[in-house]
């Protein structure tokens, strides 16, 4: 995917673990638009997290080239100061952990220069977030609301959240999508997303990479890849005169009903001889896609 | 407005479909005021970038217009235009779908005729 006035751009980045016969980033050229709102998608162990520790400046690439806002961020605090990365952190001995929301909210507050501490009071109403107890002593849908609000009342022109709401309720990640898009359309940036809620979320971006062992398999606008597939739904029997030879994504079927998920369009004769048969017509979903791609062999 | 979009047909063609169905419903009036891109970015909690390529195709098309630093307005002749264009497809959408199941369900053709004189309304012949 080409990008004009990209926010970030990786080129040939390899990254190493000391002690790991695999790199996690395998040689990975990318570029994302600025002020889009991007799905990384990825299983465990993909590099997501790998990726965005490179674009906060956590680590250094062991080859290759990272650029954010046209300037390499390692030990850059012309850029380290507009990149956040929120994220649920795990490591139990750390500063973090035996902070107070309240703390952490008041150092953001210090060096981030966008920080809105209004709308960081707001967030705290909202997700009834108790300021002064221990990071340690909180419920993980409450350390997830923390690290969200510090990803959102940063404002930073580069913001990453990795599976910053995981251990939030349906109703927190749902008001937590509400915050995001209504600030964004206020203060538009650049934000990359991952997650393993894909079909939640997949609404939320414009586009979307895949990347399965340190490399990319996809990196489209959300709208083409959707539009790459079909899927088709009726009586087991019309699907299957239809699919013919075809390569299928995914299928299920339930009784005499079947759904198939076809990688490319149908042509006209194609819809009408559907049509015919009562077969309805849709796209598949980014879940679908994803699922295809990165299953391998005895999933 | 539609209370949530499906997965059969593109975001954006959705947002633009369901602007067009208040309109052909009368919910939106000619000049009137359409709801805003946050508004709808909101409502179905989508990405802003799908809403905005949604609604243009509403400008180019001539559905609405915009009126600079207020927002975007119905066009007065939109359902008019609205209508002759989604009679087109009637037939496909609606009639043809109605009939393959009357078939599947053994409804004989005299019966389905019968239902569209009981359901059409008895006082109301248009």
């Amino acid at each position: 995917m080409r990008t004009e006035n990209p926010a970030f751009t990786l080129e040939g980045v390899t990254l190493r673990y000391p002690g790991k016969p695999n790199p996690a980033l395998d040689n990975i050229t990318l570029s994302i638009e600025h002020n889009s709102i991007c799905g990384l998608l990825g299983r465990n162990a993909a590099g997501k997290t790998s990726l965005m520790s490179l674009l906060a400046a956590y680590r250094k690439p062991s080859a290759g080239q990272v650029k954010v806002f046209g300037e390499n961020p390692y030990e850059n605090p012309r850029i380290s100061v507009n990149v956040v990365l929120s994220c649920l952190r795990t490591d139990k001995a750390s500063y973090y952990e035996t902070s107070k929301p309240r703390e952490l909210f008041q150092l953001a507050s210090m060096m981030r220069p966008h920080w809105d501490q209004a709308f960081c009071n707001r967030l705290v109403e909202r997700f009834e977030l108790p300021l002064k107890r221990r990071l340690s002593k909180l419920s993980q849908g409450q350390k997830a609301a923390t690290s969200c609000i510090l990803g959102l009342a940063s404002r930073a022109p580069l913001t990453i959240f990795d599976e910053a709401y995981l251990g939030m309720d349906a109703v927190y990640r749902r008001a937590f999508v509400d915050e995001l898009l209504a600030d964004y359309l206020e203060h538009p940036r650049t934000i990359l997303f991952s997650t393993h809620y894909i079909s939640e979320m997949e609404r939320l971006f414009s586009e979307v990479i895949i990347i399965d062992d340190g490399r990319v398999l996809v990196h489209d606008d959300a709208d083409t890849l959707r539009a790459q597939g079909v899927s088709v739904t009726g009586s087991a029997e019309a699907v299957d005169r239809l699919v013919g030879g075809r390569q299928v994504l995914a299928a299920r079927s339930l009784g005499g009903t079947k759904e198939a998920v076809l990688l490319g369009l149908l042509d006209e004769r194609e819809r009408q001889a559907a049509e015919q048969a009562g077969l309805s017509i849709g796209q598949p979903t980014l879940e679908d896609l994803f699922i295809h791609l990165t299953s391998k062999e005895g999933d | 407005m539609r209370p949530t979009l499906d997965n059969d047909r593109p975001l954006f063609q959705q947002i633009k479909e369901a602007v067009e169905e208040d309109i052909l419903s009368g919910a939106l009036q000619p000049d009137e005021q359409i709801p805003s891109n946050s508004q709808l970015v909101n409502f179905y909690q989508i990405n802003p970038v799908t809403v905005h390529k949604g609604i243009s195709q509403l400008v180019d098309e001539g559905t609405v217009y915009k009126k600079r630093g207020l927002g975007m307005f119905v066009s007065p002749d939109a359902p008019a235009r609205l209508r002759q264009q989604r009679q087109g497809g009637y037939q496909q959408e609606y009639v043809q779908p109605a009939i393959r199941q009357a078939k599947v369900l053994g409804i004989k053709r005299q019966e389905l005729h019968g239902m569209i004189d009981e359901n059409w309304g008895s006082n109301d012949e248009n």
